[in-house]
Parts: structure tokens; sequence; C-alpha cells
């Protein structure tokens, strides 16, 4: 009897472990629900055929209040960032302007992220995170991560790591009906904002 | 921002007298400090006992990226981006716990390197000593089992006697 109960607590302890051990901590966002950090910044100099805002000229998320936001972050020696670059272009083209694209470049030169831009062709709204600041208001991980921010400035859900053609669709489906969704996504293939994984 | 007014500028010499006089007083370490600082950029410029604080809430924040390191032993470019973030928030004026909570906030608990003590986080801050207790508690009572049970033991049960021993003995007395 003794024995049986020793085993029981020795196995209770082990899954209370292996729980805190395999529990998935970085896709949840707390975020989620709550009003969608504010952040402001130059927009790079419009590329492309259809440039939606002057060079130079700042954006404010509160500029957008309003309008579903698709907010990405993204730099140009991220590989996964190149998998989704066509599909948020994309979906910039189909559901914009109604629905504000917002791309945000994290830890990475402005040359090096133009040059980017051209490569993709991207005409939505794009500039640089200098300080870093509003990759840690959103607790981010690493890049691409992207935010989906309500009309009402609350953000609904948050997607980790490249989009697909089908995660946006149904992404815009949820944000343009205000639906939350959960955060979805595979965090294997968000690339860390490391030192070491930077080429330059 | 060079104050145009010449009371301003008296107070920028004063200020910048002040601190080269501190400058002068600062230990080895401070100057190390002193030395990150410059490696973030542009930042904000902390006193010294600003700066101990910034360093003391980096050592309980995880980095994101390593994961087993606080941003203070980390390099990467998340906790460069945090350090300056909690300078920024120290010069706001804002609280140790209110920078916490900042970053609570924005990753989940998993962000601070300490649970917090509350809730099923308690467990980590609680088991510990529990089991301290009661391995001490288990050893108190095996202890005095044992002492009630070896003196008793030797007094009752004399050694048992051997027929092939008093057997011996008689064919060796025998053989004699």
């Amino acid at each position: 009897m003794k024995r049986f109960l020793l085993l029981g607590v020795l196995a209770a302890v082990f899954a209370v472990l292996a729980y805190a051990l395999t529990r998935e901590t970085t896709l949840a966002s707390p975020l989620i629900g709550r009003a969608a950090p504010g952040f402001a910044f130059s927009l790079f100099e419009p590329v492309g055929a259809d440039p939606v805002a002057p060079a130079g000229s700042r954006l404010a998320l509160s500029d957008l209040a309003g309008k579903p936001v698709v907010l990405n972050f993204w730099a140009s020696w991220c590989l996964s960032c190149r998998d989704e670059a066509a599909v948020l272009e994309t979906g910039w083209r189909r559901y914009g302007p109604d629905v504000a694209f917002v791309g945000i470049a994290v830890n990475d030169e402005p040359d090096a992220a133009r040059a980017f831009i051209a490569r993709y062709g991207k005409t939505y709204f794009l500039g640089p995170d200098q300080s870093g600041a509003v990759a840690v208001d959103y607790g981010l991980y690493g890049v691409p991560e992207t935010f989906f921010i309500g009309p009402d400035g609350r953000v609904l859900a948050r997607h980790v790591g490249p989009l697909t053609h089908e995660d946006l669709d149904r992404r815009l489906a949820d944000l343009t009906a205000g639906r939350a969704g959960r955060a979805t996504g595979d965090p294997d293939l968000v690339t860390p904002l490391d030192r070491g994984d930077d080429p330059r | 921002m060079i104050p145009a007014s010449p009371a301003g500028r008296t107070g920028l010499v004063l200020a910048v007298l002040a601190s080269a006089v501190l400058g002068g007083a600062s230990t080895a370490q401070e100057a190390s400090t002193g030395a990150a600082q410059e490696a973030l950029g542009p930042s904000v410029t902390l006193t010294p006992e600003q700066e101990a604080r910034a360093r003391e809430i980096e050592g309980a924040l995880r980095c994101p990226v390593c994961r087993s390191q606080s941003i203070r032993q980390s390099r990467s470019f998340m906790a460069e981006d945090m350090k300056r973030r909690i300078r920024e928030l120290i010069a706001e004026g804002r609280s140790d716990d209110e920078i916490h909570d900042f970053f609570v906030e924005r990753y989940g608990p998993w962000i601070l390197l300490d649970p917090p003590k509350r809730g099923f986080n308690l467990a980590a801050w609680l088991l510990p000593g529990a089991a301290v207790v009661a391995g001490a508690v288990g050893l108190v009572i095996a202890a005095r089992r044992w002492a009630s049970r070896s003196p008793a033991r030797a007094s009752v049960e004399p050694p048992p006697a051997s027929p092939y021993l008093d057997r011996l003995e008689r064919e060796l007395e025998e053989t004699e």
C-alpha cells in the first residue's frame, strides 16, 4: 500500500515536470484582447509601382484607427521572411486599403531593407524599428511575426513564423469580423533576433 | 539640445562638471557599465543608482532568444533592445515593479527568471522547503525507530544456540 502511495506521488511529480518542460510558451501572447501598443516610424522611400505614402513621412498606429491592421515584423536577413513576402504583398493588393498592412523591419540595415522591398515589389507601409522599441513593445521573439489588430485597436491574434496565403485569408476573415483568434504558427520557423544569426 | 539662455548654459556646465567629478570617483565596475551603455548607441543617461537598478532588472529578465540566460548575460539583439527599453522606462520614472509588469504584459510571466510568488508558481518556492522539512521529519522518525529497536533486540534475543557448534566442540574434546 505504502509502495503504491510512493509510486503515485512520484508519478504526479513527473507529470507536473513533463507538463512544465514541454508547455509551449512562445506562441501565446498576453497582448491578445488588449490595446495594441502604439508606434510611430518614418517610412522607407516608396518603391514599386504603387507607393502608398510619401517618402520619409511618418506613420503612427493612431493614423490607422478604425481600420483592421496587419502588422508584420520582418528583416532582410530572415529567410522565412522571403517565403512570406509575396503572401503579404498579394494580401495588401487584395484587401487594402480597407485593411492596412504595415511592415516593420527589425534590426535591419536601411539599405538592405530597401533592397529587400525592391526585390519583392512591396508597396504597403514599410519602415524601420530603429531603436528596437516596437519589437520589445510587442513581445517579439524573432522574425517573422504578425499581429492582427482590430478596427477598435485591440490585438486579435498573433501568428508566429511565415504566413501562407491560407493563413492570411483565414486571419483576415476573423479580423474583418472582429473575431479574436487563437495564436497560430510554428515557433520553429521563427529566426530569433540573435547576433549569431545575423550575416552582416 | 543646448539650452539657449545663459542660465541654462551655466546649468549645463555645472552638470558636466558634476558628472566629471562623479566619473572620477566611480569604480571600475561603473566604468564598464558606462562602456556597455555606449555600445547600446544613443540611449538615455542614468545616474549610477539608476544604472544599478537597470542592471538588477536585467538580471531578473529572461532573454527571449537564449531562454536560459538573463538579458544581462545575453548579447543578442533582442536583449540589447530590452536593456535599452529598461533604461528608457527608468528615465521615465517607472518603478522596478512597473518595469517587471511592463515585460510580463508583453511576454507573459515566463519572461521573469524567478516565477512570481503566487498561484501555481508558489509551488516552486514552497516545495523545496517542504521537501527539506519532510526529509528531516522522516530522518527523525527513522532514527527514533532504530534507536528503540537495537537495544531491545540485544537484551531479548540471546545468541542462538547452534547444535553444530556444540557437536564440533564435543568432538574436539573427544579427539584431545
